[in-house]
């Protein structure tokens, strides 16, 4: 039994024999890790709950899969990636993002971003969060994630690893060739002219 | 304090500070629509699991049904062939029997 009184192995065991009541405990043991990870990597026009559903189902439809050797919350993070990922794929347009598309706290943000070398004040953050997003827009949702686990969620080449199955070697060059793209991006909408 | 003077690494230094949204308890209206689906989802199981059955069943009924006329032929064309040697014989029989 785990220090929250949440017994895994019962509620596993529940879940599999039909158990509804150990099926309602699971997802909401599962629910801050699933939904995190869903609102990272929510494809613009896909509702948060429909996509959460999703994951939640394939969870349980593949929970006899699951051996136990790794921690549940591993496989449930790849389900989740995985899911994410191919609803990403499925949304086939990759906006190029202009000026005219950000608001006055992005365009501000950039601003700064052009004429200084200074860092962003901390009030920025949140103008900084949406103007990364409307960048990581444009990427394929591989590049998207990995810019998204490591460089906004600070998680290591081990956590990425264990996420998404990718190897270290992958990791390195997707996060290299991601930055890439996402620093090229930046740099065509601080040359562009301004409306 | 100055991070380089690399605009996407300042950017997304920033952009990490960003608070994120309070997790949370899941809403009840999500909640419903997945344990619905995990319900639907056992009762297809079930249905499979019949669906199964039945097919093992029509096939043992096939090979039953096919056992069935295999082995009636057999005891036909048995009898068939039985039934053309007894009247030999009871043609003989009544040819040296009779005068």
């Amino acid at each position: 039994m785990s220090e929250s009184g949440f017994d895994m192995p019962a509620c596993l065991d529940g879940v599999r024999k039909r158990d509804e009541e150990s099926a309602r405990l699971l997802f909401h043991h599962l629910y801050p890790l699933v939904i995190k990870i869903v609102r990272s990597h929510l494809p613009k026009r896909m509702a948060e709950d429909d996509l959460t559903q999703t994951v939640f189902m394939k969870i349980f439809a593949n929970l006899d899969q699951y051996a136990g050797q790794a921690p549940l919350e591993h496989w449930v993070s790849r389900i989740a990636v995985n899911t994410c990922i191919k609803a990403l794929r499925a949304e086939k347009i990759r906006p190029e993002i202009r000026w005219a598309d950000l608001g006055e706290d992005e365009a501000q943000t950039l601003d700064w971003l052009a004429s200084s070398n200074e860092d962003l004040h901390p009030d920025r953050s949140l103008a900084s969060r949406d103007l990364v997003e409307k960048l990581l827009d444009g990427l394929k949702p591989k590049d998207r994630l990995v810019i998204t686990l490591m460089n906004l969620e600070g998680r290591s080449i081990e956590e990425v690893n264990q996420m998404t199955g990718w190897s270290h070697a992958v990791i390195k060059v997707r996060a290299f060739r991601a930055r890439a793209k996402l620093r090229k991006a930046l740099e065509k909408l601080m040359k562009e002219e301004k409306p | 304090m100055n991070s380089g003077n690399d605009p996407l690494d300042r950017l997304l230094k920033s952009a990490a500070r960003a608070p994120r949204a309070e997790t949370g308890a899941a809403r009840f209206a999500l909640e419903a629509r997945v344990l619905g689906n995990w319900r639907a989802m056992a009762q297809t199981d079930n249905t499979d699991f019949l669906l199964a059955w039945l097919r093992r069943a029509a096939i043992c009924a096939c090979v039953l049904a096919l056992a069935s006329l295999a082995w009636n032929y057999t005891v036909s064309a048995g009898s068939r062939t039985g039934g053309d040697e007894l009247s030999v014989a009871d043609a003989t029989m009544r040819t040296g029997v009779e005068p």
